[in-house]
């Protein structure tokens, strides 16, 4: 072969199955990255933690809802159709397994831009997230699908890993007729757990006993600028819509980690702060659950120390819906002295002795 | 910028090449000459812009050193040290500075900080290249290059930031010959199948290797035997396959310009000896090495000792350019002392079976790439143990590091996946003993002939489409819960 004809060649039909793949990918677009779903063709919400950064994004921007349930790994196991029967909304679920204040709350902010019509978010908050820095992000995030500039795309478009499983999951629904994923489904991971005390304490590796940490007015300010650039912020600016943040309920084991680090007071200091910078707003209902002392030392509700059953998840929409467990100006004090009182005088030795 | 990204390859590479030769089409060969230059500098610039002062002053001091050579030939040897000492303290200051505190540190109980200076990408490569260019010009074996060839030369970026040390007299001519000017579509198409190939041995051989050898040596403790074995062989495998790729997609990048580039790799894996091996391995350091520190040492003219120490001391060398660690420096002194020991029983090795004297060769050659590999002389120890703990079962962690899941893909639409599911581990095993017999069997890119054909034609669109597939992916997920 001539090599002009075969260099053009080769250029040329090496150009032509990218720009097929290009137009395949932008048509089914498997994280609704370019639009939402298209009437009539299922679509696979494929599961996994890695994946849900992916898809998140296009959910919260292209999707028809008016509430919205996000939060770290201890959230997905919450059902959509719950909140949706008791509510009476469209609610989609995008957690982040993982996922620091900052990068819910960025998600938070992004689908809130895009998305006019929403009425409410749940959100919950990991206790233990609140004394990170500020800027914490998990390494790696996709960014070139949380921006507007289409020359990033090509990392979404010739991604292996998209032909691979998401959209090749597409194409099997498709194929198949199935239904979609539904946000009861997505990122439940309950299938894949035991919840018992035995699998519990066999995943908590107990620290040693360390000193306790002094609460510094460094540890006060950073605990503080966490709270406002990644929580308050965003319910300020919103005054519209309905925030329901709870305090995810981690299990004993977990209390008995801050207690051996340390960290106890400064934890149960953190959880004050939080509470006192979102009282003043309107607009947020806030809810504890850490003072339903049987639920969290009854280890038969977790798989490790901080995620709880499907059961829980359950529990705490019918809690929120009934506004059981709310902290307002009245009780707050009340709250934070009585799981105060409890955690520090908890004889944690029992958990292991039985 | 690295070849394998996207930039690179739908924008830098294709605008690189038009805008060359379309200034030289139009009689603009100093422009293009210039365009070229400025464009190896974005591609150097890309990463972190503060670097191209380094490369700039680099290149201007070197070339003003070898202009004053020529202007005041009585003074040659001065700017042959000015020169050098220029050269090897900017080599020193930013790549061994740190180094050198730390040991300081260690050595006199002292505390000096760690500058933590950033080390400017390819300074290695682009400082050997021009002290040879300053070496030559002292013993009178250079031209009298324009600044604008020089300058192109240095910075020829497909070269720039991993080699291969390509001399002044192998590219300048080249560089100034009117007739590689002009687009070649011989050249282009051979050129495109070498990057091609290059790519494939780099996104989709080496970097699965990588993935098994960073899970590895990232927890060494936790590896059974056969965990640490298939991890020290990755690594093995990882490094030739990166590193020659690297060279080839800069040979092929070399030839689309119509400039030939050295070889630097030649199966070294298929080597009966160190010192053959070092004949195939990063030819291009092996020569510099050999051209400007063995024979002005006095090589083997000057006694068997001195022959001995010459030896050590370009190994000590070769160990330190490779990396400012001490793990780098023993790397160096075992293959220096295993070159001594295999010339002083050269009669008595080569009566051995040919069997034994490669399995000598690689296995002292995968052993030395784990200190290599190591961040401290501790994992070492920590991974020697590990290869002598005993344990035969393969972690399900080490399954879960090799990435190349498009074979379950290739097994699901060849129906196959039911027979290969029930073997554990029977991607990643095959893929071992299908790239073992590539390293050992198949031909170099210098060997063969990049015939333009139909079914060459397929493999190269392949290759491309695979690997530009496969420079994005789903993030590794390390949340350790699930």
């Amino acid at each position: 072969m001539k090599s002009k004809k075969w260099f053009l060649t080769t250029l040329g039909i090496t150009m032509a199955v990218l720009v097929a793949m290009a137009a395949v990918m932008v048509y089914i677009d498997p994280y609704f990255h370019y639009h939402g779903p298209v009437e009539g063709r299922p679509y696979a919400l494929y599961g996994g933690g890695a994946y849900e950064k992916y898809y998140n994004d296009g959910i919260g921007k292209h999707f028809e809802y008016d509430a919205m349930i996000t939060g770290s790994s201890v959230t997905e196991n919450f059902r959509a159709s719950q909140v949706e029967s008791l509510w009476q909304c469209k609610a989609v679920k995008t957690c982040f397994a993982g996922g620091t204040l900052r990068e819910v709350d960025e998600h938070v902010k992004r689908s809130l831009a895009a998305n006019d019509g929403v009425k409410m978010i749940i959100r919950g908050i990991d206790e233990n997230k609140l004394l990170s820095d500020k800027d914490v992000m998990p390494s790696a995030p996709p960014t070139y699908l949380y921006d507007n500039n289409p020359l990033n795309d090509v990392n979404y478009i010739f991604n292996k890993d998209t032909w691979l499983t998401p959209l090749r999951r597409d194409i099997q629904f498709m194929r198949d007729g199935r239904s979609s994923t539904d946000f009861d489904q997505y990122s439940n991971w309950t299938i894949k757990a035991t919840f018992s005390k035995e699998k519990t304490l066999a995943q908590y590796p107990r620290p040693d006993r360390q000193a306790e940490t002094a609460y510094t007015q460094e540890i006060h300010d950073r605990i503080q600028a966490n709270i406002d650039q990644n929580i308050v912020a965003t319910i300020r600016d919103n005054p519209d819509i309905t925030f329901y943040y709870f305090f995810t309920p981690s299990s004993i084991c977990q209390w008995d980690e801050w207690n051996r680090q340390g960290v106890l007071k400064i934890q149960l200091e953190a959880e004050r702060m939080m509470i006192e910078s979102l009282l003043p707003y309107s607009n947020v209902k806030i809810y504890g659950f850490s003072d339903r002392f049987d639920m969290i030392t009854d280890l038969d509700n977790y798989m490790d120390k901080e995620h709880f059953s499907d059961e829980i998840n359950d529990r705490i929409i019918d809690w929120i819906h009934q506004d059981a467990g709310r902290l307002t100006k009245d009780n707050y004090i009340q709250y934070i002295n009585a799981i105060s009182q409890f955690y520090t005088s908890y004889d944690y030795e029992g958990i292991f002795n039985e | 910028m690295l070849f394998n990204s996207y930039i690179f390859i739908f924008l830098f590479l294709p605008l690189a090449l038009i805008g060359y030769f379309l200034l030289n089409r139009f009689g603009r060969n100093m422009y293009a000459k210039v365009f070229l230059l400025v464009m190896s500098l974005w591609f150097y610039g890309y990463f972190n812009y503060t670097y191209l002062a380094v490369i700039i002053s680099s290149i201007a001091v070197n070339y003003a050193v070898v202009y004053l050579m020529r202007r005041y030939p009585g003074r040659k040897k001065l700017c042959l040290a000015a020169g050098l000492v220029f050269d090897i303290g900017m080599l020193f200051y930013f790549k061994y500075f740190d180094f050198f505190l730390s040991n300081v540190n260690a050595v006199f109980n002292l505390s000096f900080t760690m500058r933590n200076i950033v080390l400017p990408l390819g300074i290695s490569f682009f400082t050997f290249q021009q002290i040879s260019y300053v070496v030559d010009a002292y013993h009178g074996e250079t031209d009298d290059e324009s600044f604008l060839d020089y300058a192109v030369f240095v910075t020829f970026f497909p070269q720039l930031i991993a080699g291969p040390i390509v001399t002044h007299d192998e590219l300048i001519p080249q560089i100034k010959d009117e007739s590689r000017q002009r687009p070649d579509y011989g050249n282009l198409s051979k050129g495109l199948m070498i990057f091609a190939a290059g790519m494939f041995k780099k996104v989709i051989i080496a970097d699965t290797f990588g993935g098994i050898a960073d899970w590895g040596f990232g927890d060494i403790a936790a590896m059974s035997s056969i965990d640490a074995f298939l991890v020290m062989f990755s690594y093995t495998m990882q490094i030739y396959f990166d590193f020659s790729a690297y060279s080839d997609m800069a040979i092929g990048i070399g030839r689309m310009f119509n400039f030939e580039l050295p070889v630097n790799f030649n199966s070294p894996y298929k080597s009966y000896s160190i010192i053959e091996f070092w004949r195939r391995w990063h030819m291009t350091l092996t020569r510099f090495l050999t051209k400007y520190i063995y024979f002005p040492l006095g090589g083997s003219r000057k006694g068997n000792i001195r022959t001995y120490v010459n030896i050590m001391i370009v190994f000590l060398v070769s160990g330190l350019w490779h990396g400012a660690a001490w793990t780098f420096v023993i790397w160096g002194a075992l293959h220096g002392a295993a070159q001594c020991i295999n010339r002083a029983f050269k009669t008595q090795y080569e009566k051995l079976h040919k069997a034994f004297q490669w399995v000598l060769t690689f296995g002292f050659i995968n052993v030395t790439w784990i200190i290599f590999r190591a961040s401290s002389m501790s994992d070492v120890k920590l991974f020697i143990k590990r290869l002598l703990r005993g344990g035969m079962s393969i972690s399900s962690e080490l399954g879960g590091a090799f990435g190349l899941k498009e074979l379950n893909f290739f097994e699901d639409v060849l129906h196959i996946s039911q027979y290969t599911d029930k073997i554990k581990g029977f991607n990643m095993l095959t893929f071992f003993a299908v790239t073992f017999f590539a390293v050992l069997n198949c031909r170099n890119v210098q060997e063969q002939e990049h015939k333009l054909t139909v079914v060459n034609m397929v493999i190269t669109v392949a290759a491309l489409v695979w690997c530009i597939c496969s420079l994005s992916g789903v993030a590794t997920f390390l949340y350790f819960n699930f």
